[in-house]
């Protein structure tokens, strides 16, 4: 008798589960089900196991053992990292503030009136260029422009008869790293530039408009509307830029290829991570040193996210 | 619906019998392979281990290896036996991510894996390499030169790799230089002149006031630090006054201009081995340095294999090289070959390790084909001894090299000699171009060893 009402209970779940198919939400959890999986193995996976890895003594080779947090206090013991922390905040500035300035200029050019029409997509496309060039050619590009006694823009400078002797670019610490940040403001500013046109197309046109009833001047219609209401757009580009430039590699990285005393002047923060890891092969480390750098991204980004939140906030109020 | 079912019951069929094909396939190849002839070597191996399992032809194996020598044993090796032997030549610098990743994920798909001594360390912890034990290996202790031996130990003094050669360092020198400036060009003579830094630094100046330099650049000299003491001794970090001394010397070297300024593995250190080169060229191509002050290199520090290099490049200068003792003795660099601790082929592997590197015939016949590469076996090196080589002035370069590896102290090497030499060959740097002060760029190099290995002990 049991038997027979097991087998009707099974006979219903069957026709449930039939029914289960139709259901509209479960075909979308189907959907969803392939980039879940993609997600969890590509990006959860490996973040929960750095994570595990940062309490280890893993050295790519050995069993990792429990350490506690050895590897956290360490890192504000790692005088070469606060180094590399130093090299990375002194790379970015010079970075931004070239950056953000000329992006700055040129959406004032591209925004007045009388320029807007023109050629703007053109130029834009044409700017954001060098954001499309691979980071390898850019870093070979440069490297042969800077050497020091073959290097075109040495030779440029002796032509121009700005310098009498050769510079070394390359083999001067505070020379390389500025060359580093040029080269990542050279690659950037078009992508910051769209970013703020953008801004100033959000802009309601009834502001201009009243501001031109009024009679305001050029300038003063740039300072009191467009530079004011462009400040969202501006922070959100310096808190991105600050955060892919707490990320910067590939530029310093192929640039210093196997001289070590040039890897010491650009070391930023994630080529300190990656000698830890690869050279030095202390995984677990590299891996305390990512989640610092993590850590202090998601405080950017929660920043950013606030400042947008908050304004809108204040819109809708 | 009755279509459904038969075409669902035949795929079902299908598979099963595939699945049921595979596993077939595999215990046909096990038992062809036991039931095999083998050669004698494996034979031995085989009653040593006591397992029915052999090399035998058709028995294909795997060798990952990054020197393309390995080709040449191979193909050798298939003559004799006919046993395959499949090599992969993999670039140094992929070498060592490419073997962890595989043998990482337990990967059988090699059989012989290969490491040069600063990467065997490593290797060794990871348990890529197998207990060469189990072979008996220690029977052969005595077939090839020691300090090749200790290098195939782990940490625990167990074997696990094997090389076929050895690689004592030398000083290369000119000896048509050596006589216009010396009057002598003998091995012994010349040896004097590099019997000490200070010593080194006078011949130097000898050597400049001559017109020439003594090295191409100041790192010939690295080889001799901490060739007697380990960086590391007990946890606590060595700073020898033999590395303080190298510091002064490669200083005066660089700032007193005596040395050529081509960097080894340049277009310069290459041209200088057959002549004339710019000097200070560094890494430029020699073709835009025309109307450059020129000079000639008088020597060279570098391992046996450095030996190869210079006399391949000599062009006219062929013959017009000697060898002859630095500071101490050193060695640098070599190919040790193991087995995969996950092959599936063990006793095929291990035979041709074994013919790589215990075979006295396979020795002797590297020793001729490689046209001057020195063998790690013992009773070849010895047989080869008054062999003269016509590259080198008829000198008996075996002999010397032999004597040389004798003196290799083992000992003093540890895991962190390539990343902490590479601090203080930076320091070094920055005290030759005047960048720091000694004791700056000392300090210097504490904070990054006390930086990238808190478990060493830095006492200042």
């Amino acid at each position: 008798m049991e038997k027979k009402a097991g087998g009707k209970v099974k006979a219903a779940d069957k026709t449930k589960k039939i029914k289960g198919l139709h259901n509209r939400d479960n075909m979308g959890y189907a959907f969803i089900a392939p980039f879940v999986l993609v997600f969890l193995t590509f990006n959860i996976y490996p973040v929960a196991r750095t994570l595990y890895l940062s309490f280890t003594d893993y050295s790519g080779f050995n069993v990792p053992t429990w350490v506690g947090l050895t590897n956290y206090i360490r890192v504000f013991k790692d005088k070469l990292l606060w180094e590399a922390f130093g090299n990375t905040v002194n790379i970015w500035s010079i970075n931004i503030f070239l950056q953000l300035g000329i992006a700055f200029l040129l959406t004032i050019v591209f925004s007045d009136m009388k320029y807007r029409t023109r050629g703007l997509s053109i130029f834009r496309a044409l700017f954001y260029l060098p954001n499309l060039i691979a980071a390898t050619s850019v870093a070979y590009l440069f490297k042969t422009m800077l050497d020091w006694k073959f290097g075109s823009f040495n030779q440029i400078l002796r032509g121009l008869g700005i310098i009498s002797e050769s510079v070394d670019w390359m083999g001067t610490p505070p020379l390389l790293r500025t060359s580093v940040g040029v080269i990542g403001a050279w690659m950037w500013f078009g992508n910051s530039f769209i970013m703020l046109m953008a801004g100033v197309q959000g802009i309601n046109r009834d502001y201009y408009e009243a501001a031109a009833i009024d009679g305001a001047g050029r300038w003063k219609v740039f300072g009191k509307i467009t530079l004011p209401l462009l400040k969202p757009i501006m922070l959100y580009v310096a808190i991105t830029s600050l955060i892919g430039g707490l990320q910067l590699f590939d530029i310093p990285y192929l640039m210093t290829l196997g001289q070590q005393k040039q890897v010491r002047a650009v070391n930023t923060a994630v080529m300190h991570l990656y000698t830890m890891a690869f050279k030095n092969r202390q995984i677990g480390y590299a891996g305390a040193i990512a989640f610092i750098l993590f850590f202090i991204i998601c405080i950017c980004s929660i920043l950013v996210y606030l400042m947008m939140y908050s304004k809108k906030r204040k819109e809708e109020d | 619906m009755k279509f459904k079912r038969l075409t669902a019951l035949m795929l079902a069929g299908m598979m099963t019998l595939s699945l049921a094909a595979c596993g077939g396939s595999a215990s046909e190849t096990t038992g062809g392979t036991s039931g095999t002839e083998t050669a004698d070597s494996t034979e031995k191996t085989t009653d040593d281990k006591g397992t029915d399992t052999a090399a035998g032809s058709g028995d294909k194996i795997v060798v990952w290896t990054l020197a393309a020598d390995l080709e040449q044993f191979a193909a050798r090796y298939t003559e004799e036996t006919g046993n395959e032997v499949e090599v992969v030549v993999i670039a140094p610098a992929d070498y060592s991510t490419k073997l962890t990743s595989a043998l990482g994920a337990k990967s059988s798909e090699v059989d012989v894996i290969v490491g040069e001594p600063q990467m065997l360390p490593n290797f060794f912890e990871a348990g890529f390499f197998d207990d060469l034990s189990q072979y008996n290996v220690d029977d052969y202790k005595d077939t090839i030169v020691d300090y090749v031996y200790e290098a195939g130990k782990d940490a625990q003094g167990i074997q696990r790799a094997l090389s076929y050669q050895v690689t004592p360092g030398s000083i290369i020198y000119r000896r048509d230089l050596a006589k216009e400036i010396y009057g002598n060009d003998d091995p012994e003579f010349i040896s004097e002149k590099f019997k000490d830094f200070d010593t080194i630094l006078a011949t130097a100046k000898e050597v400049k006031d001559a017109g020439y330099r003594i090295f191409s650049d100041t790192g010939n000299l690295r080889w001799y630090v901490n060739t007697q003491e380990p960086w590391v001794k007990d946890s606590v970090l060595n700073l020898s006054d033999t590395a303080k001394a190298y510091m002064d010397t490669a200083a005066t070297l660089y700032q007193d201009e005596l040395v050529a300024f081509a960097p080894e593995w340049s277009a310069a250190w290459y041209a200088s081995m057959a002549g004339e080169l710019p000097l200070n060229a560094g890494w430029s191509d020699l073709a835009e340095l025309e109307g450059a002050e020129m000079t000639q290199v008088f020597s060279y520090s570098l391992p046996s294999w450095g030996a190869l290099i210079v006399r391949d490049n000599a062009a006219d200068n062929k013959g017009n090289f000697g060898i002859c003792k630095g500071p101490s003795s050193y060695f640098g660099g070599g190919t040790f070959l193991g087995i995969n601790t996950y092959s599936e082929k063990k006793d095929a592997a291990w035979d041709f390790v074994k013919y790589c590197t215990l075979n006295d015939e396979t020795a002797q016949w590297w020793l001729e084909n490689s046209n001057g590469d020195v063998v790690s076996n013992t009773a070849v090196l010895e047989a080869n001894k008054d062999y003269t080589n016509e590259s080198f002035g008829n000198q008996k370069t075996y002999e010397f090299y032999m004597g040389e590896a004798q003196d290799i102290d083992y000992s003093v090497k540890t895991k962190y000699d390539d990343t902490i030499g590479g601090f203080w060959g930076a320091s070094i740097e920055a005290v030759q171009k005047g960048e720091m002060t000694k004791e700056e760029a000392i300090e210097d190099f504490y904070m990054q060893v006390e930086a990238t290995f808190p478990e060493i002990t830095v006492v200042r």
